[in-house]
């Protein structure tokens, strides 16, 4: 991408940050391009300004874009993205009181303060969590235990259909790659087990979930002793 | 949307707050403009709509910077999206527009019609358009409001390169001569 400083067309050299400013305003660069732009926005105030100023002249030309209607289940989706499932709105009321305007006065000082870090004009998208991955085991007479597994936060939420038989426990076990199964825990006799990805594994990695059904309080051995239910690979839902 | 401003300003500051209440009454009132923005630069509206969502996590997440970009609230909003959706468009695959692809949104450029209705309306940078070459205003207008990319625009224009740089760069620098004297 080449960028002002080629320029072989008779236009100064003390024109080329203006026109880097302009360039980056109405877009028409690729996107390396655009991030170097973004990085002098945040550490050259004089850049900062020029981009400003390009875009105080452009901006008459945003008369040209035409409303359109996103589709209603649009706001749903972003409500889960932002807030999760649980979207509540927000309680009513709030701005007569006085921790709100506290809050207000502490805001604008912050306001003041993040003045010094330069214009945000194209904000980084927040680090995406990685959707939950989930494995499905079912035994030979069906019964179904489903692994959901956080990677981002290194949790496991685990489901049993049917409890394991008296006086045993359902033993989980985690297998990556062609390596030997490692304990993550024992699953509780009945509603949902949380329980946390070993230190030492990835929990980005392709794994593999394992069930084995255990004397009381899990094998003592470090590896499977009972019989093993079945197993299933982490997928994506 | 423009006699909302005042508005605006004060519902983005309240979402900066971690209102969300404000925050819905935002995106009431934007979100239409915003969609707009993105769908006519990205063209695809499936494209868009994760774009539109993505722009309001930004404006969720930044609001409380809004002030030292603009105090123009409005005008923040369109840049932020337009940056998202200009991004959005340089990192698919080749980066441009296909020409191929028909633009799914009418132009809103003036027809004859607009010219008489709106020549009170008419801004200084429409006038200062008007004095360069009507090419080289289109390039101007068309890689502000439809995202097309100086390769988009060469090949529109049927010229190389190196040679619709210095034509936008030299209309960039007559445009700024223009507004500035005004």
């Amino acid at each position: 991408m080449s960028g002002p400083q080629d320029m072989e067309d008779g236009i100064g050299p003390e024109h080329a940050d203006d026109i880097a400013a302009a360039e980056y305003v109405l877009g028409v660069t690729g996107l390396e391009a655009r991030r170097a732009a973004e990085a002098r926005i945040a550490d050259d105030p004089a850049f900062a300004a020029a981009v400003l100023a390009w875009q105080a002249r452009l901006s008459t030309l945003d008369a040209r874009f035409e409303d359109v209607a996103p589709p209603s289940s649009l706001k749903r989706g972003l409500d889960v993205r932002l807030f999760g499932a649980e979207a509540r709105p927000a309680r009513p009321g709030m701005f007569g009181s006085l921790a709100f305007w506290r809050m207000t006065t502490a805001a604008a000082a912050f306001a003041a303060l993040v003045l010094a870090a330069g214009p945000i004009l194209n904000p980084p998208l927040p680090p995406v969590a990685e959707a939950p991955r989930v494995a499905t085991i079912v035994s030979e007479d069906g019964a179904a235990i489903v692994v959901v597994a956080d990677s981002t936060a290194r949790t496991l939420r685990v489901t049993a259909s049917v409890p394991a038989p008296e006086g045993r426990d359902h033993e989980l076990w985690l297998i990556a790659g062609e390596q030997a199964p490692v304990s993550v825990g024992l699953l509780s006799r009945e509603g949902v087990t949380s329980l946390a990805f070993p230190a030492d594994q990835d929990a980005m990695a392709a794994l593999t979930f394992a069930v084995s059904i255990e004397p009381v309080g899990g094998s003592t051995t470090g590896a499977p002793t009972g019989p093993v239910i079945g197993a299933g690979a982490l997928t994506k839902i | 949307m423009k006699t909302k401003g005042e508005g605006l300003a004060d519902l983005i500051a309240r979402v900066a707050l971690r209102d969300r209440a404000a925050f819905d009454r935002l995106y009431e009132s934007t979100s239409s403009r915003l969609f707009g923005v993105v769908l006519r630069i990205l063209r695809d509206r499936h494209d868009a709509e994760e774009a539109l969502q993505d722009v309001f996590v930004k404006i969720w997440q930044n609001a409380s910077r809004f002030g030292t970009a603009t105090s123009n609230a409005e005008g923040w909003l369109v840049t932020v999206a337009r940056n998202h959706a200009i991004d959005r468009l340089r990192a698919r695959r080749g980066g441009h527009v296909t020409l191929d692809d028909a633009p799914e949104i009418a132009d809103k450029a003036p027809t004859p019609e607009d010219h008489t209705i709106h020549a009170s309306e008419m801004t200084q940078l429409d006038a200062c358009l008007g004095e360069l070459d009507a090419a080289k205003a289109d390039c101007v207008r068309s890689a502000y409001v439809d995202g097309y990319s100086y390769e988009d625009l060469a090949a529109r224009h049927n010229v190389p390169l190196n040679t619709m740089r210095t034509w936008l760069r030299r209309s960039l620098l007559r445009l700024r001569e223009c507004l500035d004297a005004r």
